[in-house]
Formats: structure tokens, C-alpha cells, sequence
């Protein structure tokens, strides 16, 4: 909890021109004080409270340094142009080579594009983290679409975990990572040389008590510390869980029972969603959920209605909120 | 109450409690939420402005257990600036009290 809390102060104040030498020893300074905190007998929660949040704390430290420039007006210029050139690609994917789906997946340039161009802390871990989701998506359609490996392309959507896992620097996550990476690997052997599906499912069973063992699936859960949490966070954490579990489920019961695939893994949009649910303030939430919403009306109209040719439509919606909830 | 006037006012007591007697980082904290309803959050960016502009500088103190500690100490310029506000606050106290009414002490 401790290093969680110097890491996101370190790096609120990569933003600003400050040196190096001076970020370490506010983070000397912070770790002291955090120490003398729980040496009261404070836990972790009330050390924080007590400190201030990361956010702040960088904030009222930020008077005394200017903040770097960003990439400047051309990234921003180029990350306004994307939505325009998305539209243009899918069309002439769509009217040219009658490819509308998947040629909606160009619309990932939007996103993809601002987090490349927009990542402030020019951090490569949290960029990877960032476009590990539609890296996976990308190469779930492709899997799915040219090869019809549907199953087990979904296999693909562990590379979540994992770049999560792996941004995390410590032993307990690279091991995680490369625990799930083998799991996967006898899942797909069992699958592939027995025809034994299910048994080799079972693999997964390693990386979840590993995790559940020894806390690597912290990455979004911290077991340890759970209980020192404030009610409302520890809450918001145990939920997590279950939104997160009852999306794989989901998804592998509508895989398995109505071989839904290609659809179904639409169901781990909630898990996000979810999250900008509980814990975006109210004027930022639709604008944060309007990417999501999109896509799930797109698709639905894309499979259901084949009408991917006038559903790009919807993806205006993203635009078209934020400028209602910003005029 | 305006926020930067609740932090100029924090600033003083910052160098009111650090100018009685050197204190590290954690302990200036307690002593001023003790007293006042303060956002943590600006007292340690305070007191490192400060030790930036030299009304304070720092040392080293072993604790016996851990890290040592950042102890903080008034310099000579930090007692001028707090004699300084002291005075300019009696003032603004004494105006204050003359337009409501009441008394200081």
C-alpha cells in the first residue's frame, strides 16, 4: 500500500519540470512521514487520510514548478483527426471492399491513438496497459473472422492480466503472468491433442491459487489490505471481483451453451464500465461510458440487423456527449 | 472561508509551531490539524516552500528504530518573516475586531 502511494505521488509529479533529485526526496519525505504514521498505530487508510491523496498532495506541490509542456499542439491536432480519418478508412473498407465488419475495428484508432499520443508520463508500461484491451479485441476478430477460432481466440483476452501483471514490476507478477501464459499453453494442448477441453481448463486453476496465495492478482485487488480499507473503497473492490468473475463466467456459459463467441465478449465491457460507474464523478460518467455504449449499440446493430454500413453511426455519439456535457 | 487565504494563514502557523522548537515533518502536521481543521494535504508542500525560500532549513535525526527523521529549524530569516506576519496579523486582527466588534484576546 505504502510503495502504491509513493509510486502514484512519483509519478503526478513526472508532469511537472522538477528533478530528479528533488522528486526522491519528497518521496524520502513521504515515506518517513507515512512510516511515522503507522508507528501511532495508524493503518494504512488513515496514514493516507492523514497525508493527503496523491493528487493533492502533487497539486499544492505543483505551485512551486511549472508542468511540462505536453506533446504539444501537433498530437493534439492529430489525436482531433483521428474520429475524421476513421470514418474515411471504414468506408472505404466498407464501400470498397464490402469489409464493414470487421472494418469497424479502425474505429480503435480513436482510442488508440490518444493513449499513444496522449500518455503525459511517457510511461511504456501504462501505455501497453492502456492498449492491452484493444489489442485484444483486434486480435480476438482477427482470429475469430479470418481463421473462425472463435474458441480459444478468447484466449487472447488473458493478454489483460498479463500486461496488467507484468506493469507491476515484482517478482509475484512477472511470475502470474508467466503462470497464466502456461495455463493457457496446456489448456490449448489438452484442447487441441485429447479434445479434452474442460480438462485442460482446469490449468487455470495454477495462476488463480497462485494468485489467491501469494497476492499477485493484486493488480486489482489487494487481498492484503482489504481490511484496512475505507468501507466504501473495500466495497467497491469486493464488487470488482464480482463483476469480474461473473463476466468470464458469462461469457463462457453463453460461449459454451449457445456458442455465442463472437458476441458474448461484449459482456467484459462491463467490467470497465462498471469501474467509470462507481467511481467517475457525475458530469465525467457518460462522457467516460459514451465509448462503451457505442460500441455495444454498434455491434448489436452491426450481428443482429447487418446493418454495419449505417451503425458507424453511432460512434458520433462519443463526440456528440462530450460536447453536450462540456457546452 | 477563501482558500488562499485559509493557506496564508497556515503558512504562519506553520512557522509559528516550526519557530518554538525544530520538528519533523509528520509532527508539524499533527500539532496544526490538532488545533485546526486543515487539509493535511498542504502542510508538507508548505513547509518545503518554505525551506526553499530559507526560513527553514533541514538535518538529520537518528531514531533509534527505521529511517532517521527530517527534522525542520527556523533560520534567522524565518524569524524575521515570522515576526513579520505576527505583527501584520495583530493588525489585521485588530482591524477585524474593530469592524465586528468584540475583542481578540
Amino acid at each position: 500500500m505504502k510503495r502504491q502511494y509513493l509510486d502514484e505521488i512519483r509519478k503526478l509529479l513526472g508532469r511537472y519540470v522538477i528533478t530528479d533529485a528533488e522528486i526522491d526526496d519528497i518521496i524520502a519525505d513521504y515515506d518517513r512521514m507515512y512510516e511515522d504514521g503507522l508507528a501511532r498505530g495508524m493503518n494504512d487508510a488513515t496514514v493516507i487520510d492523514f497525508l493527503g491523496k496523491p493528487e493533492k498532495i502533487v497539486r499544492e506541490l505543483g505551485d512551486s514548478y511549472s508542468r511540462k509542456p505536453g506533446r504539444g499542439a501537433k498530437n493534439g491536432k492529430i489525436i482531433a483527426l483521428t474520429p475524421f480519418i476513421a470514418v474515411i478508412v471504414y468506408f472505404f473498407l466498407g464501400f470498397g471492399l464490402g469489409a464493414w465488419h470487421p472494418g469497424w475495428l479502425v474505429f480503435f484508432l480513436i482510442p488508440v491513438t490518444a493513449i499513444v499520443l496522449g500518455n503525459e508520463e511517457r510511461n511504456l508500461m501504462s501505455t501497453l496497459t492502456a492498449l492491452s484491451p484493444f489489442a485484444a479485441v483486434g486480435t480476438f476478430f482477427v482470429l475469430g473472422e479470418v481463421f473462425g477460432a472463435w474458441h480459444p481466440g478468447w484466449l487472447v483476452f488473458l493478454l489483460i492480466p498479463i500486461v496488467g501483471a507484468l506493469s507491476d514490476r515484482k517478482w509475484k507478477g512477472y511470475v502470474f503472468a508467466a503462470l497464466l501464459v502456461l495455463s493457457a499453453g496446456i489448456y490449448l494442448y489438452f484442447g487441441y491433442t485429447q479434445d479434452a477441453w474442460a480438462l485442460g481448463a482446469l490449468a487455470f486453476v495454477i495462476p488463480l491459487v497462485f494468485g489467491a496465495a501469494v497476492g499477485a492478482v493484486d493488480t486489482f485487488v489487494e487481498w492484503k489490505t482489504l481490511g484496512s480499507l475505507p468501507r466504501t473503497e473495500r466495497n467497491f473492490k469486493i464488487a470488482m471481483i464480482l463483476v469480474v468473475f461473473g463476466a468470464v463466467a458469462l461469457y463462457v456459459a453463453l460461449g459454451i451453451a449457445f456458442l455465442w463467441w463472437g458476441y458474448a465478449w461484449l459482456v467484459f465491457l462491463a467490467i470497465p464500465m462498471f469501474a467509470i460507474l462507481a467511481k467517475a464523478g457525475s458530469k465525467g460518467r457518460i462522457v467516460a461510458l459514451s465509448p462503451f455504449i457505442a460500441t455495444i449499440l454498434f455491434f448489436l446493430l452491426g450481428f443482429i440487423f447487418q446493418a454495419w454500413a449505417y451503425a458507424w453511426i453511432v460512434f458520433l455519439l462519443i463526440p456528440m456527449t462530450a460536447i453536450i456535457k462540456n457546452a | 472561508m477563501n482558500s488562499q487565504f485559509k493557506k496564508g494563514i497556515i503558512e504562519m502557523c506553520v512557522m509559528a509551531v516550526v519557530s518554538r522548537k525544530d520538528m519533523y515533518g509528520f509532527a508539524v502536521i499533527e500539532e496544526i490539524a490538532k488545533e485546526i481543521d486543515v487539509n493535511e494535504n498542504t502542510i508538507y508542500p508548505i513547509l518545503r516552500r518554505l525551506t526553499a525560500a530559507g526560513y527553514f532549513d533541514t538535518y538529520m535525526e537518528p531514531t533509534g528504530v527505521g529511517a532517521p527523521r527530517k527534522y525542520y529549524r527556523i533560520t534567522a530569516l524565518g524569524k524575521e518573516k515570522t515576526q513579520e506576519y505576527a505583527d501584520e496579523w495583530s493588525k489585521f486582527l485588530a482591524g477585524v475586531f474593530k469592524l465586528l466588534g468584540g475583542n481578540p484576546a
